[in-house]
């Protein structure tokens, strides 16, 4: 048996978290001298236990009512904070309503952000009805699940290149500043408002809030860009590869064979990369056939493609700029002098590129305008270096860049014979069986051919982002 | 008083209160229930059961003069009241009544 002075520490704990206690302190001093310290500090920790589950069971006739309330008021936080952390995370964190894009204006960026501000108002009011006298603690726990939510998806969901830095956001400012907004709605609702306005408010609060709710896609479709027949089917072959064939027909017509919605979502925005969706918006594939009014220009028919898109697959996305590697596409020489395969159209062949509406004609050399590309080669007429940049970029796994600066339209002819340092090709496309490891490469090939080069660097590119996507409805 | 019955921790305590007298306090009555009770118990438990015990009306509580040899701290004595002692004479006849007849605990202790 060890007598020693009682620890000095264990008092100062019993002290700090049970106070007025100074008996129990005593008799433990007084018995302690003829035990361990072992004794001691098992008898604090003995103490503090005893009296944690005392203070919560006292006194006994409200025991069980107390656990129920706990229990209910928890699981009301709980719903809250979901709600509240969702409400967050899609009103002014992800969704379009608040877009992180070059198309978001100042007005639109107001409006939404009063909207989230109103939000935040009626979940405070809410929390006030129903939590009467907890009031802080609730908002701060909404607040702080809100919060954390925020920051786990920003942290775990969003993809690294769409941050600056580890944890920052490109656009970080708009999301405090929203957050601040919102957080401050929270506590201004949950203020003790007068009676007769209190209602009121609520009502009018949830009104806007709900109305707030309704679907935004049916905003998002202009009314007059609608293809007039269209049939969406599921194309279930397991042996197609790449993304699928789709062009826009003469006619206005729209044909797609074994597209991915992310295809279909490309073709329908220019060609943009896609981000975010549901897995099967990169596997599954669909047939599309779809004929608006004719005469259709390919613009007409990509604004008719968005709004099918948006009708029969509920999609809803919006673009953000993400910094990313990419490749700029410059001349290769200080001279700007272009290689044998580069040679500036002709102005007759040049107008009718602009006008260009593609045909299905794969096997004769393409016309004005057109362009065929195999796995070894590209060959194009009254080709812009925008357009040639876009067709690299499937072809090199990343964003390409026009960096060039040479305007006007191209005849393109480039062939090259190495697989080395390209993205996955399709394997039943045609010429794939001649590229070997050791032969000409792209990135050869575009400087020897087209006196061009392929440039290493990040810079921010636009990427559309799916914030929502659901299976079509049937035709 | 809230309650009708004690739990038997309770009443140990309460026996100890009562067989302690003008002594009873955290110390003497947690070494009375070891050493008659033979269980050990923390401080800290008899502190939190004389603390319901106290607020059901069954004992109440008085403050001594601080000691050096306790750190300056004071000591805090208890006195069962007279529900309290009611209490412990109900818990008797119920267990009396209980023990009564039982075959299993005829002919002495195991």
């Amino acid at each position: 048996m060890t007598r020693q002075a009682p620890p000095r520490l264990a008092i100062a704990i019993l002290e700090r978290f049970l106070p007025g206690n100074d008996p129990l302190i005593g008799d433990l001093i007084e018995a302690g001298r003829a035990r361990s310290q072992a004794w001691f500090w098992a008898q604090v920790v003995a103490a503090l236990i005893v009296h944690a589950f005392n203070a919560a069971a006292f006194p006994k006739r409200l025991t069980i009512e107390s656990a129920l309330v706990g229990t209910a008021m928890l699981g009301v936080l709980a719903f809250h904070a979901v709600v509240a952390a969702r409400l967050l995370e899609e009103v002014l964190l992800v969704s379009a309503w608040m877009p992180r894009t070059s198309e978001a204006s100042a007005p639109h960026w107001g409006a939404v952000a009063a909207f989230g501000f109103l939000a935040a108002i009626a979940i405070g009011r809410g929390i006030a009805v129903i939590h009467g006298s907890h009031r802080i603690r609730s908002a701060l726990a909404v607040s702080t699940a809100a919060t954390t939510a925020a920051f786990l998806n920003l942290c775990l969901f969003v993809p690294p290149d769409a941050l600056t830095s580890r944890f920052v956001p490109a656009d970080a400012g708009t999301h405090i500043a929203a957050s601040m907004l919102f957080i401050s709605g929270l506590f201004l609702g949950m203020t003790r408002w007068p009676a007769r306005m209190g209602r009121r408010s609520t009502t009018a609060a949830l009104c806007i809030v709900a109305a707030g709710l309704l679907p935004p896609a049916a905003a998002q479709v202009p009314a007059d860009a609608r293809f007039e027949v269209a049939s969406i089917r599921r194309n279930t072959d397991t042996s197609l590869q790449g993304t699928g064939l789709s062009a826009p027909q003469p006619g206005g017509r729209y044909v797609a064979m074994g597209v991915t919605l992310q295809r279909l979502i490309s073709d329908a925005y220019g060609g943009i990369e896609t981000a975010g969706g549901p897995p099967w918006a990169s596997r599954d594939r669909f047939n599309v056939i779809a004929r608006g009014a004719a005469g259709g220009t390919p613009p007409d028919i990509q604004n008719m493609l968005r709004t099918l898109l948006a009708e029969r697959f509920g999609l809803r996305v919006h673009t953000e700029a993400r910094e990313t590697d990419v490749f700029l596409l410059q001349p290769a020489r200080p001279d700007r002098r272009t290689g044998p395969g580069l040679r500036a159209t002709d102005d007759a062949c040049a107008a009718a590129a602009a006008r260009y509406v593609p045909s299905a004609a794969p096997s004769t050399a393409p016309p004005c305008g057109d362009f065929r590309m195999s796995a070894n080669a590209l060959v194009a007429r009254g080709m812009t270096l925008g357009s040639l940049a876009g067709r690299l970029s499937g072809r090199v796994g990343r964003p390409v860049i026009d960096d060039a600066n040479m305007p006007g339209a191209f005849d393109i002819e480039l062939r090259w014979t190495s697989d080395s340092g390209l993205a996955s090709i399709p394997r039943d496309s045609a010429g794939i069986g001649e590229l070997t490891p050791d032969g000409v490469t792209l990135f050869t090939a575009l400087q020897e051919q087209l006196g061009l080069r392929l440039v290493p660097s990040r810079a921010p590119v636009d990427v559309m982002v799916i914030d929502n996507a659901a299976p079509p409805t049937p035709d | 008083m809230t309650r009708e019955y004690l739990t038997d921790f309770e009443l140990m305590i309460l026996l100890a209160v009562l067989r302690l007298g003008d002594e009873a306090y955290g110390v003497p009555i947690a070494r009375e229930i070891e050493t008659t009770g033979e269980r050990v118990v923390a401080i800290g438990a008899v502190y939190a059961a004389l603390e319901r015990l106290e607020a059901n009306g069954l004992v109440v509580s008085t403050i001594g003069d601080p000691t050096p040899e306790r750190g300056g701290r004071a000591k805090r004595y208890f006195r069962v009241t007279p529900d309290g002692l009611r209490a412990v004479r109900q818990a008797q006849r119920a267990l009396t009544r209980l023990w009564t007849g039982v075959p299993h605990l005829k002919g002495g202790r195991e």
